[in-house]
């Protein structure tokens, strides 16, 4: 025996040696095994996979109509508004037949008689649309040209469909081919540029396409303003003289593309991104507001003042075809600029809706898109009335942080110590309260894949469940915070498969920290979700997925900005209706049917030097159909001033608060928290939740008016007719009761 | 520069940190500085920016806020001096389109209290001087002095002092500030940066001739950047370079430096610098890219603002030229970059935190108790809270709120007195029964043997145990009788089992002593402390010594073996057993007052360790003295080398494992 052993035989080698493979393949296997496949996940939840919808190309012989004295022929027509179109140029015009009031595509002629600029900006000037292209051949293929409809080699083809009007440019010399549709509704005017209307035959590949750049382009000394969507809502005036504005207001939808290097080349930037992809024009009586319908997520919103690129004020999208990027050819070699190979090839849709009169102005805007939102069912339903106004309290309830050389789970706020806070805030009379709790996860944001079991030193998953239960009773949703969309680099899951790509095809990563995949972010949510059902949880308050979207340039096939939408919509409708309730930060306008609170929606402008006045323009469109908060009431720079925004602009209370110090916490990824020890706070929370309170009835009724009193005292008046009056000069507000009340 | 690292350790560090969400902020962010940990980390903001929409210009070049709170501005680019109102709106503009009273690319000004604006006109190389009104009053030619020699008169910044006497930089001078009085006459230079004295200058003063000496490059001092005056008339020189080392500089009436040429965090790019009336200091740095606040002794209290070339948001400033500061402590910064100005307003917390920084520094501890209760309800987490309430807790003589406020906030001079105050109540209250402890525990340290001999002499302990027993006064015996003890050690060689525990014990007594020293001696933050790299700090020289001392001392002719020298260098940690237990409890009730007797001991702690070493060289490897301390000196050398190795290895071996950790990342993220 003894002999075998020390000289076994080459059949035991062997059999020894494919044990040990088997074993190691095994271990790999099972250590592999744990997640939850994307697919499955998206059947379960009953999440489809994204289909684009294309719009066709209008057929029908080619419409040569003559032009009248002014130019213009009629193209379509119904009961409200008339499009015209001038054969020659191809510039258009829609009639408002309610008021006669025209809006042109460019400015007139006797317009441009005093134009300063010349050559290439005077010819856009006169175009329906700017494109910008760049090579795919040759040497340097990021030189961007532009092309223009006074292209003297253009080719251009009318069709007429029932309500509209299709243009089709060819350069042929290029061999470009652009398509722009006009479509009439009742409200006002489509614009189009399909997907299959863009033809690139040539060596030149589109690269952005200014769609109607002067469309009521409006001088200097007119009354108005321009409408950009810059936090709560941004106002240009066309009175106002302004700090040298070199580029302008040129800003994407959703903010820039977190997936590009290029966008990261000026880290420094610090703005409010555009929630809502939504642009408007004020002159004198007369007012439009444009929707970017489709396609809005791969779009500028552009305005520039005059002294640009013309002596007029406009305001437009630059919709995106391509992205310039930088990609590394070494780990050593500064990256090179290039530009994306393949096409955003999706349509692009901005419907005009014209106001006129006392609609005419920042709050008819807002109505407008509160409108066109109903009418897709893309927000909320009303909200019921309430007794009492709810107040959203967030409880930290802790993070890990590096303590005595390990990592350590720092407990600020267990199950035990939320509820005492939930039933002292009752006892002082805070009739209507919902809570977020933070931290729950195994170790806090500590490997952010592994989620359970919920963290022993809260009280663990025993702890969790009675402080629900006991919340329940009091009638009190709990909701549960988390992230599913940023992984850590102490995550077991592999960030190779699971995280988004940049156009160069390498994994984002960020300080080593990814993004997950859309999917991966559904199969993750879903996992948690059948966790968190079991306990009692009321739904969950979403980190990320109402502030951030993103494409994923898998080589496997790309999905786009649409794509991550339509899944995280799915989500958060997933979300609804299995646990009861879904929240958000910041509330981007996909979410807007999707969510039952937007927390820390922007109340502030991005400080931009061409905006010149702040307006509640989000928040009339969401007032009466989404609650929301602005910066937690204790962590707020300024105590007095945010308060009285917060009234002023209709959001309610929040807090984000714990039991013990949030000292505790500095050295955690949690050091904002500045102040959110409980018992500091609980007297100030009170007086001022009977503040919010006096405002109750107001919750369930849309703003119907807003206005500037003088620069200290605004006015929000409400469907009722009641007027909230703030007054920033002696830090005081008051209630006017309406007719209605 | 060392701004810069912090930002590249934060940047390091920012794993831990999950990318930061994008609601409800301001274009910047804002840091206060830790002195204790030397960082700067995150706080609410203290100012805001505001939407001023002032009147455009053209390239502000200088800014200075009068006495009446209007903003003047030099603008280099429409050869005009711009006056603003409080709100940024033009009020008046000065210079004329032609004649005397046209400037030509001014680059400073500066106001005084009777509203009379004096013009540093670089490019008509003069000084021009308006009244209220606008009105051109006169001008100040090169004053006619041969001590100004060929230089060019290029005014660029100047200030006006009380007695009208003119403080002017000229472009790129590195002989100070001219200064010249009302007549237009020469006063002599104020204020010189001092010439760099580097190894290498002095080398070459040394080594070269006159020949050689006037072909080098005269080490010539900085130029001063910027001037101002605050509002006790003293004269603040900015100058850029050197990583903030005398980058502002206050200067009484005879030019010397309140500062003491003090290192400037925040101060290698310094642009310009404001005091407001409460004696603040407000830089912009181009390094930092914010604006920086400090107090009276330039000590960094807070930092904001950004610096970005592509700018189109107030708060962010293009290419910033100048800092002003108005009486209710607005900052007011021109930017040439983007033709404005910038207006930031003290938030709410930051006028609390400021007003309560500035009776605390005033001494006015009393009335900064309702600011400092208002920046606490606010923030639990600035170290400068703790501070202003430890002190005004410790004047109102609360000392345990003063003592566990201090504690927080490091302040270990103050904790010192709290602390000191609540002993002496402590003694004073527990008097008698402290007496009777101490008598007590001598008692009882009498008695205890007693009993414990007794048994031992019952049942003689055997074998192991015995030696156990034995080690302490074994220990003891070899500390007090190093040359009878290491000699008897020679002969008798203890089991490996006796060191490595005498090993394990001074580990133990180190871990102890990184935990309980009191807070006095050892302020840190526990939590932080990083024990494997404190022990390895501590086993690392041991293990050295014990090597080299054996390689050295066997080529040398040593007798000693290895294991002799393990032993005898463990023996010799006896001094280090005995004193830290006395040193942690005496560390834990001493003062700073007494601090030395805990200093003496740690100070004979380590001598006694040393004469241990010696001791044990000399007796193992039986050399006489003179020959043992040339061992020593080589054996250091020794270590030396040893560490300089090892650090070459590790460093080219990381190397490699950097190449194949980022091979990996590479496979599993990118591909």
């Amino acid at each position: 025996m003894f002999k075998l052993v020390r000289h076994p035989p080459v059949w035991l080698k062997l059999s020894g040696a494919i044990l040990l493979i088997v074993l190691a393949v095994l271990l790999i296997v099972l250590s592999q095994g744990g997640e939850l496949a994307p697919e499955t996940a998206l059947e379960r939840t009953g999440i489809e996979k994204p289909q684009t919808q294309r719009a066709p190309l209008f057929e029908g012989p080619e419409w040569k109509p003559a032009a009248g004295s002014d130019g213009y022929a009629l193209a379509a027509e119904n009961a409200s508004y008339a499009l015209y179109a001038d054969p020659a140029s191809s510039q258009v015009a829609v009639l408002d037949k309610r008021t006669g009031f025209r809006w042109t595509s460019n400015p007139s002629k006797e317009q441009l008689e005093r134009e300063t600029v010349k050559g290439g900006l005077l010819a856009n000037l006169q175009s329906p649309f700017v494109l910008t292209y760049v090579r795919t051949e040759g040497k340097d293929q990021t030189i961007r040209e532009v092309l223009n409809a006074l292209d003297p080699k253009i080719k251009m083809a009318m069709v007429k469909s029932d309500t509209g009007l299709q243009v089709a440019y060819q350069f042929p010399e290029k061999g470009i081919t652009l398509t722009i549709q006009y479509e009439l509704t009742d409200k006002g005017l489509k614009v189009r540029l399909p997907g299959d209307g863009i033809k690139e035959e040539g060596e030149f590949a589109v690269f952005s396409v200014d769609l109607l750049p002067s469309f009521g382009a409006a001088s200097p000394e007119e009354d108005g303003y321009l409408f950009l969507p810059d936090g709560p809502g941004g106002l240009v005036h066309f009175d106002r003289s302004r700090a040298n504005v070199s580029k302008g207001y040129i800003h994407q939808v959703y903010g820039m593309e977190i997936t590009n290097a290029a966008n990261w080349s000026r880290s420094g930037e610090r703005r409010e991104n555009i929630a809502y992809p939504v642009f408007g024009v004020k002159r004198g009586e007369h007012a439009f507001m444009a929707v970017l319908s489709s396609g809005g997520d791969s779009a500028n919103i552009a305005a520039m003042p005059p002294g640009m690129k013309s002596s007029f004020y406009n305001v437009y999208t630059s919709q995106i075809f391509r992205e310039e990027y930088l990609y590394r050819t070494s780990r050593l070699a500064a990256p090179l600029k290039a530009v994306q190979k393949q096409r955003l090839d999706t349509d692009r849709e901005v419907e005009y809706r014209f106001l006129s009169g006392k609609d005419a102005g920042y709050v008819g805007m807002a109505g407008a898109y509160r409108e066109y939102l109903t009418e897709h069912g893309k927000l909320a339903e009303p909200l019921a009335p309430v007794e009492h106004i709810p107040m959203r309290v967030k409880i930290m309830g802790g993070d890990y942080a590096e303590a005595f050389s390990q990592i350590r789970y720092i407990a600020a706020t267990t199950f035990d110590q939320a509820g005492a806070i939930v039933e002292d805030l009752k006892r002082r009379g805070v009739g209507n309260l919902n809570v977020v709790y933070y931290g729950w996860q195994h170790r806090g944001d500590y490997d952010k894949y592994r989620r359970f079991p919920i963290e022993p030193s809260l009280g663990g998953e025993q702890a969790a469940r009675e402080f629900i239960a006991k919340m329940k009773q009091a009638d009190v949703p709990v909701l549960f915070e988390e992230d599913f969309v940023w992984l850590d680099p102490y995550s077991s899951l592999s960030g190779k498969t699971n995280g988004i790509r940049g156009i160069e095809g390498t994994v984002f990563v960020d300080g080593d920290w990814y993004i997950s995949k859309p999917s991966r972010t559904v199969a993750m949510a879903y996992e948690t979700i059948e966790k968190l059902k079991d306990i009692g949880v009321s739904g969950i308050h979403f980190n990320w997925i109402g502030e951030m979207v993103f494409h994923d340039y898998d080589p496997h096939g790309i999905s786009t900005r649409a794509d991550t939408i339509g899944m995280y919509k799915g989500l958060l409708d997933y979300t609804r209706r299995t646990l009861g309730q879904a929240s958000v930060y910041q509330g981007n306008d996909y979410t807007l049917n999707q969510t039952d609170f937007i927390t820390n929606m922007s109340s502030e402008s991005s400080y931009d030097f061409m905006v010149d006045e702040t307006v509640p323009f989000y928040p009339i469109v969401l007032h009466g159909h989404i609650p929301y908060s602005f910066e937690e009431g204790n962590l707020r720079n300024d105590a007095e001033e945010e308060f009285l925004k917060a009234i002023e602009y209709g959001a309610v209370p929040s807090y984000f608060l714990t039991n013990d110090d949030s000292r505790k916490l500095r050295y955690s990824a949690s050091g904002y928290l500045y102040s959110t020890r409980y018992d500091k706070w609980a007297n100030r929370i009170q007086a001022e939740y009977e503040a919010f309170d006096s405002l109750a009835s107001l919750y369930a009724q849309q703003i119907v008016n807003h206005e500037r009193l003088s620069p200290e005292r605004y006015a929000t008046t409400y469907e009722d007719g009641t007027r909230v009056i703030v007054d920033y000069g002696s830090k005081t507000f008051k209630v006017e009761k309406g007719a209605g009340a | 520069m060392k701004r810069l690292i912090v930002f590249l350790l934060l940047a390091a560090t920012s794993m831990l940190v999950l990318p930061e969400a994008v609601h409800a902020q301001l274009p910047y962010r804002t840091f206060y500085y830790d002195s204790n940990q030397t960082t700067w980390l995150r706080i609410q903001a203290v100012y805001a920016p505001v939407n001023t929409h002032t009147a455009s210009l053209s390239e502000p070049s200088d800014l200075h806020v009068g006495a009446d709170d209007k903003v003047y501005v030099a603008d280099k680019g429409m050869n005009k001096i711009v006056v603003l109102d409080s709100g940024g709106a033009l009020l008046q503009t000065m210079g004329g389109e032609e004649g005397i009273s046209q400037l030509s690319a001014p680059e400073g000004l500066f106001v005084t209290p009777e509203r009379e604006v004096y013009v540093a006109d670089s490019g008509n190389q003069r000084i021009a001087v308006f009244g209220a009104d606008g009105q051109f009053l006169r001008e100040y030619k090169k004053p006619d002095s041969p001590l100004l020699g060929q230089e060019h008169f290029v005014p660029t910044k100047l200030v006006v002092d009380r007695r009208g006497v003119m403080y002017v930089n000229l472009n790129s001078s590195y002989q100070g500030l001219v200064r010249i009085n009302q007549d237009g006459e020469f006063m002599g230079y104020f204020g010189a940066n001092k010439a760099k004295q580097t190894v290498m200058s002095w080398l070459k003063r040394a080594l070269l001739n006159k020949e050689q000496m006037a072909k080098e490059l005269a080490n010539l001092p900085a130029p001063i950047t910027n001037v101002a005056l605050d509002k006790d008339g003293m004269i603040f020189t900015m100058t850029a370079g050197d990583f903030g080392k005398g980058a502002i500089r206050k200067l009484n009436a005879g030019g010397v430096d309140a500062f003491k040429n003090k290192t400037l965090n925040g101060g290698h790019g310094i642009v310009d610098a404001a005091m407001d009336s409460n004696g603040f200091i407000y830089n912009i740095d181009t390094v930092s890219s914010a604006i920086n606040v400090y107090d009276q002794n330039g000590e960094a209290l807070f930092s904001f603002g950004l610096i970005d070339n592509e700018t189109q948001q107030y708060g962010v400033m293009g290419y910033p030229t100048a800092i002003g500061v108005d009486s209710k402590f607005n900052l007011w910064v021109s930017d040439s970059r983007t033709g404005t100005v910038h207006k930031f307003t003290r938030t709410g917390f930051g006028s609390d935190v400021l007003n309560a920084l500035a009776l605390y520094m005033d001494g006015k501890y009393a009335e900064s108790k309702p600011y400092w209760d208002k920046v606490y309800e606010r923030n639990d987490m600035y170290n400068g809270v703790f501070q202003g309430l430890g002190k005004v807790y410790l004047h109102e003589e609360s000392n345990a709120d003063a003592l566990s406020f201090l504690k927080i906030a490091f302040d270990t001079k103050s904790y010192s007195k709290a602390f000191w105050q609540i002993r002496l109540e402590w003694i004073q209250t527990h008097f008698i029964a402290l007496i009777a402890g101490i008598i007590g525990l001598i008692v009882l340290l009498r008695l205890i043997p007693v009993p414990v001999r007794k048994l031992l002499k019952r049942y003689p302990p055997t074998g192991r145990w015995k030696q156990w027993l034995e080690l302490p006064g074994q220990l003891w015996h070899v500390m007090l009788h190093p040359y009878e003890g290491f000699y008897r050690l020679k002969e008798k060689r203890m089991a490996p089992w006796v060191i490595l525990s005498i090993l394990a014990l001074t580990l133990i007594m180190k871990l102890l002593s990184l935990y309980y020293t009191g807070f006095l001696f050892h302020p840190v933050e526990l939590s932080l402390i990083n024990y494997y790299g404190s022990l390895g700090l501590f086993v690392l020289p041991w293990v050295t010594w014990v090597i080299a001392n054996y390689l050295v001392c066997s080529v040398k002719d040593g007798e000693g073996r290895f294991g002799e020298v393990i032993q005898g260098s463990t023996y010799a940690l006896a001094p280090y057993l005995f004193f830290s237990v006395p040193i942690m409890i005496l560390s834990n009730i001493v003062t700073l007052d007494e601090r030395v007797i805990v200093d003496a001991l740690n100070a004979i702690m380590y001598i006694w360790m040393a004469v241990m070493m010696l001791v044990m060289t000399q007796v193992i490897h039986n050399f006489d003295f003179l020959e043992t301390i040339k061992n020593i000196a080589i054996t250091i050398f020794t270590i030396g080398l040893i560490w300089l190795f090892a650090f070459i290895v590790f460093g080219l071996s990381y190397n490699l494992y950097d190449f194949f950790y980022q091979l990996y990342k590479e496979v599993t993220l990118y591909v």
